[in-house]
């Protein structure tokens, strides 16, 4: 299990290096000029010329993207052209917002979506499953901001119950937790939903019935249990998903993420920026799949022998549960 | 898509087709969506005669008027009305939807067959390849394309299909490994078929079906990404109508003229929403499992 | 229970990449009580319940609360050309002179004397310190000047000042020299751009760190930046003048405008900027908010690249010109907000002389177009970026450009894209604005000289030979005649068309008081009162 870990490990690292250098091509081609963001409209060419020069944006692209990969191998990430501050500690300052987001509305969306799709499953046809059905869809229909406005208005002006914007204590995080995880509580309840549909018609259900188990122990011990894949699956889309920051809803509830940071790096030019923070985005979606994927053999004993075997097996493996999933991966945003 | 799939004649994939149909039309909620799909692309056909008014004209002496007879939806801060916005935007959003849609299932299935089917190093470098993908941000890539080739319906397209790119890639792929060791494609590489003609004569039609299923929820997911983009600046430029668009400029009134947000949110919820229901339907309908 | 312990691991190793990202938080996990203590100095707090009153007739209260629109990229004034900048450091900051009621009166200078034409004698305050202990002396008053005459952003204001030559004569006494008589001089020393800063300071950081953490002379002095979030101020305990009525301010940074006004009207924040025009009358009749409004500096108007071919023709501008109706244009792009422009420079600076606004005239459009050759149609573009008023101006000046047969495709570019197009003279067509940063015609006109017409270029001797002579000119009687002369050559030669003086304004809570609209956009933060 460790040699799986640290070979999926080392396996992120072409990954990595093929983000950096998409993204270094990508801010390449793009028209725009990062010293004349610096300095603005009123400085003259030469200004321009001689900052650009200083700055090394007028060396060759393989000369950039060496320089940028040797000094990531010291554990640099460069410097943030507006601020001139430490990459890192301009991603340090916004991802720790980011990343605690992300974590309340999973857990959110998981307390919410899973009961609720279990209960939707078990009283399949009743009023209660044609609720779910519908507030789910909902969830996955309404743009996000439209959503998030309509909280606000709602909540803060309306009632004033909660606070519209910023990030200053537990009640500021309920309005951006419920807007940004209606998407992922309408995914989650729809997989729970239909994966333990899935599962109740299997026949070994019916031996437990017939054995006699009280009907809860049958729904959670066998049930769930075996329905609980493709829900992981989605519950780590749709963390990694959040982990990339909710831009739309971090411009409306004045959230400092990383979200609106990396859309500020692109609007500058700031390439170390972007660079650095799609690295790290990037770094830590892996680590999440990585732990979703050893979270699975945790559930299932199945997979868990899997993880010694053929690697072929496993690739087949997670391929399949994320076709299975893929469907009802949601909207990132 | 699924014209090529009746099209390969098979008598058994014929049937099949049939055969889904009838559970598909069994389906009450698919086939709402698929009457509400219709009508938008009825409505997108004829815009032209639908709408009463061209989506560009401007009327400054009835800028924000509430719905009236005149004007069904009301007009925008413009005095353009809004129901002929409505109208012409569904064409905007269709096309974006479909078009980025096509892109990327196209490339996506190509790589995702592929990888699939030969494995080893092949699947290797087209898998990673696709995790470099998934691992850009969705706005990133948008904002980088936009800023190349500018902010616009070309570059929305562009950066929805490129980032369905890996998803379709991924679903194909397994599919494909499923199919791949079944005897009839075992029995047409032993009598000497070449590669693509296994690829495109038997393993494709036979994981259509969740193609199709991940492309009718996508084209719901790229409006609503589309939405996303206008909403930071980088969908349809103006005066095109676009739902998204229309809906996050409309932002600014929503509070006083909230029939402007109404129309075009509404527009959206629905288009997605058919298209949800059509597309879980197709995919019960498609899934032999739930046969009973 | 090995694999537990593998999984636990796992976990952990994720978490500690969320943790160790942030080095000023000891506590790895997202913990939702933590983010109550990270946020003591929560702006809400300012809330009624923490008023104390300090002073015996003076409310006070402990944080004035100010939400910005964008995140300012420095608070050095010398080194930014955006408001966001100067509305964060002018409580930082102070200049040398301030308007009080339209009379200059001193500030940190004391008294002036107008040598000659090119000298100017500053005696400054004697109990003056800077934020670091340090006492404000000649020589940094010196330091800036010369500062802000060497800088990209404030040399068109301060450029005129010899850095060579200007001197300290004593602790007290600074001799400015000029390079060329310079009318604006005290008009630019009385305004937020004119920042005296710390000399010492500045030199023992680097200029960026400097604009992170700045050092002045202000009531307010920097306290915290908190990036993408807010900046802190806190009082200055040994501030010379009238101390503020408030112990903190915090800028926020929001940056939707719907978000902005709701903060507002919930009490989320004291003052609001860049409220949205829609959103006036609500916080108008809120009886717990206020807004304040008046025309500002500005003018926004229709660019020509006068290098371009074809704009470079006057009869398709004029032809364009009569296309348009400025008026509607101006009320419908700004929402009413906005006065049709009939000049080149907004009214309340002085020399301002109405010339127009310019006749809607369709007929005498498609006559010009004949004339200029282009009766089968021409087809022109603009090219923009995201800019709600200049977008929404350029999406009504396309539909009327249509009714004369002039087809006009939008391209919008990103504003990086912009401003390098912008600069390498590549921008046909665009809307686009500029304000003044002092009341006086020589700012007011700034597009127009012809080492700074970047987006205009129209390479005219004759604008340059009469802005210099109008800068050089003491006496305003005889100013007023060059700019008005001036302006009837710019009317007659069309190289840009004036379409609307913007009116702005900023929301505040019901209870901030002697707090006023002021045209450049930078209020006096330090004079609030609070009312009971």
């Amino acid at each position: 299990m460790l040699r799986y870990i640290a070979k999926r490990i080392f396996l992120m690292i072409p990954v990595l290096l093929g983000i950096s250098f998409v993204i270094f091509l990508l801010m390449y081609f793009t028209p725009g000029d990062p010293a004349q963001m610096i300095l603005g409209d009123l400085a003259t060419k030469e200004e321009v010329e001689a900052l650009r020069e200083e700055m090394g944006l007028n060396d060759s692209f393989f000369e950039r993207y060496f320089r940028y990969m040797g000094d990531l191998l010291k554990g640099d990430l460069g410097t943030s052209y507006t601020t001139k501050l430490p990459v890192w500690d301009e991603i340090s300052a916004r991802l720790p917002v980011t990343a605690k987001v992300a974590f309340f509305v999973i857990v959110f969306a998981v307390l919410i979506g899973v009961p609720i799709g279990i209960l939707s499953a078990v009283r399949q046809y009743t009023i209660i499953d044609s609720i779910t059905r519908v507030m789910a869809l909902l969830g996955i229909t309404m743009p996000s901001f439209w959503f998030a406005l309509l909280l606000v208005l709602l909540f803060s002006v309306k009632l004033g119950w909660l606070p519209a914007s910023g990030l200053y204590g537990p009640a500021y995080y309920v309005l951006p937790i419920i807007s940004i995880s209606a998407a992922s509580v309408a995914i989650i309840t729809r997989t729970a939903r239909s994966s333990m549909l899935e599962v109740i018609r299997q026949d070994y259900i019916d031996t437990a019935r017939a054995k006699g188990q009280k009907e809860r122990v049958v729904l959670f011990k066998h049930a769930l249990l075996n329905a609980l894949i493709p829900i992981l699956t989605v519950v780590g889309i749709q963390f990694a998903g959040s982990l990339g920051g909710a831009v739309v809803n971090e411009q409306v509830f004045a959230i400092p993420g990383i979200g609106k940071l990396m859309v500020d790096a692109i609007k500058a030019r700031n390439y170390p920026l972007v660079t650095g923070s799609v690295l790290v985005l990037s770094l830590l979606q892996s680590l999440v799949n990585l732990f979703i994927d050893l979270l699975y053999a945790f559930v299932d004993p199945r997979i868990r022998s899997q993880y010694s075997r053929s690697k072929k097996k496993t690739k087949a493996l997670n391929g399949a549960v994320t076709a299975g999933a893929g469907t009802a991966a949601g909207k990132g945003e | 898509m699924k014209k090529k799939g009746t099209e390969q004649g098979h008598i058994k994939k014929r049937s099949q087709f049939q055969e889904t149909w009838k559970r598909l039309s069994k389906n009450r909620l698919a086939m709402v969506g698929l009457a509400i799909l219709a009508i938008l692309v009825i409505t997108a056909i004829f815009a032209d005669l639908i709408a009463p008014y061209p989506y560009d004209e401007q009327d400054y002496m009835a800028t924000l008027q509430s719905p009236s007879w005149e004007h069904l939806m009301g007009t925008d801060e413009y005095g353009r009305d809004i129901f002929s916005r409505v109208v012409y935007g569904s064409r905007t959003s269709l096309y974006v939807g479909f078009i980025s849609l096509m892109g990327g299932a196209l490339i996506g299935c190509i790589f995702g067959a592929i990888a699939g089917f030969f494995g080893g190093k092949t699947d290797n470098i087209i898998m990673r390849t696709c995790d470099v993908l998934h691992g850009i941000p969705q706005i990133v890539l948008a904002i980088a394309i936009a800023s190349t080739i500018g902010p616009g319906i070309t570059s929305a397209l562009i950066a929805v299909a490129v980032s369905s790119v890996p998803n379709f890639a991924r679903v194909v792929r397994a599919a494909t490994m499923t199919v791949r060791d079944q005897e009839y494609v075992e029995a047409s590489q032993s009598l000497g078929g070449n590669n693509t003609h296994i690829i495109v004569r038997h393993i494709f039609p036979n994981i259509l079906a969740p193609i199709i299923v991940q492309a009718t929820l996508g084209i719901g997911k790229s409006i609503l990404l589309c939405a996303s983009l206008s909403f930071l600046g980088l969908g349809v430029q103006p005066p095109m109508p676009e739902w998204g668009s229309m809906l996050s400029n409309a932002r600014t009134f929503m509070r006083d003229y909230s029939y402007m947000v109404i129309s075009p949110g509404i527009a959206i919820m629905l288009t997605v929403l058919a298209l949800n229901l059509f597309g879980d339907g197709l995919r019960d309908a498609l899934d032999p499992k739930l046969k009973k | 229970m090995k694999k537990l312990l593998v999984l636990a691991l796992a976990f952990m190793m994720l978490l500690s990449v969320i943790a160790c990202s942030n080095p000023t938080t000891s506590d790895p996990t997202p913990d939702p009580g933590q983010t109550n203590t990270e946020a003591t100095p929560a702006p809400t707090d300012a809330q009624g319940t923490e008023e104390t009153p300090a002073a015996p007739s003076a409310v006070r209260k402990e944080n004035l609360v100010v939400a910005l629109q964008a995140e300012p990229q420095t608070i050095d004034p010398y080194a930014a050309s955006h408001d966001t900048t100067f509305i964060s450091s002018e409580a930082i900051f102070e200049p040398l002179f301030k308007y009080e009621d339209g009379e200059l009166t001193p500030w940190l200078a004391t008294a002036y004397e107008m040598v000659d034409d090119l000298t100017l004698k500053l005696t400054l305050r004697d109990d003056v310190l800077f934020h670091d202990g340090n006492k404000m002396t000649a020589d940094d008053v010196v330091f800036s000047l010369c500062y802000g005459a060497t800088s990209n952003f404030t040399s068109t204001l301060f450029g005129a000042i010899d850095t060579e030559n200007t001197k300290a004569l004593d602790e007290q006494t600074v001799e400015v020299k000029l390079l060329y008589p310079y009318a604006p001089l005290l008009e630019a020393m009385a305004s937020h751009r004119c920042a005296i800063v710390s000399k010492a300071a500045y030199e023992s950081m680097d200029a960026d760190a400097f604009g992170r953490a700045p050092v002045g002379t202000g009531p307010m002095m920097f306290k915290e930046w908190v990036s993408g979030d807010r900046i802190e101020l806190t009082g200055f305990e040994q501030y010379w003048g009238e101390k503020p009525a408030f112990d903190n301010m915090i800028i926020r940074i929001i940056l939707e405008a719907s978000s902005r006004t709701v903060e507002l009207e919930t009490g989320g924040v004291d003052i609001a900027f860049q409220i949205s025009p829609v959103d006036w009358s609500r916080l108008e009749e809120n009886p717990d908010t206020q807004m304040l409004t008046g025309n500002s500096m500005g003018m926004t108007y229709l660019c020509f690249n006068n290098s371009n071919e074809l704009y470079g023709n006057e009869l398709v501008r004029k032809a364009i010109a009569y296309a348009i109706n400025v008026e509607a244009v101006a009320k419908t792009a700004y929402q009413g907000q906005a006065d049709a422009a009939d000049g080149f420079m907004a009214r309340s600076i002085p020399g301002y002389k109405k010339v127009g606004p310019w006749e809607y005239n369709p007929e005498k459009s498609k006559e010009l177009l004949k004339q200029a050759g282009y009766e089968n149609g021409l087809e022109v573009k603009f090219v923009t970026f995201q800019q709600q008023y200049y977008n929404a101006c350029i999406e009504v000046i396309q539909s009327m450009l249509k009714e004369v047969g002039i087809t006009c495709s939008i391209e919008m570019v990103d504003l990086a894209t912009f401003t390098s197009m912008n600069n390498n003279g590549e921008l046909p067509m665009t809307v686009m604005a500029n304000s003044a940063s002092i009341p006086d015609p020589a700012s007011a006109l700034i597009a127009w000289p012809l080492s700074r017409t970047i987006s205009l270029r129209h390479n005219d001797q004759h604008i340059q030979d009469l802005l210099d002579q109008g800068e050089r000119t003491y006496a305003m009687e005889d100013r007023v005649k060059i700019y008005a002369e001036l302006q009837d050559y710019l009317w007659e030669k069309l190289y840009l068309l004036p379409l609307a003086f913007p009116i702005t304004g900023y929301g505040a809570r019901s209870n901030i008081q002697n707090f006023d609209f002021v045209p450049t956009g930078i209020p006096d933060f330090a004079a609030i009162t609070f009312a009971e």
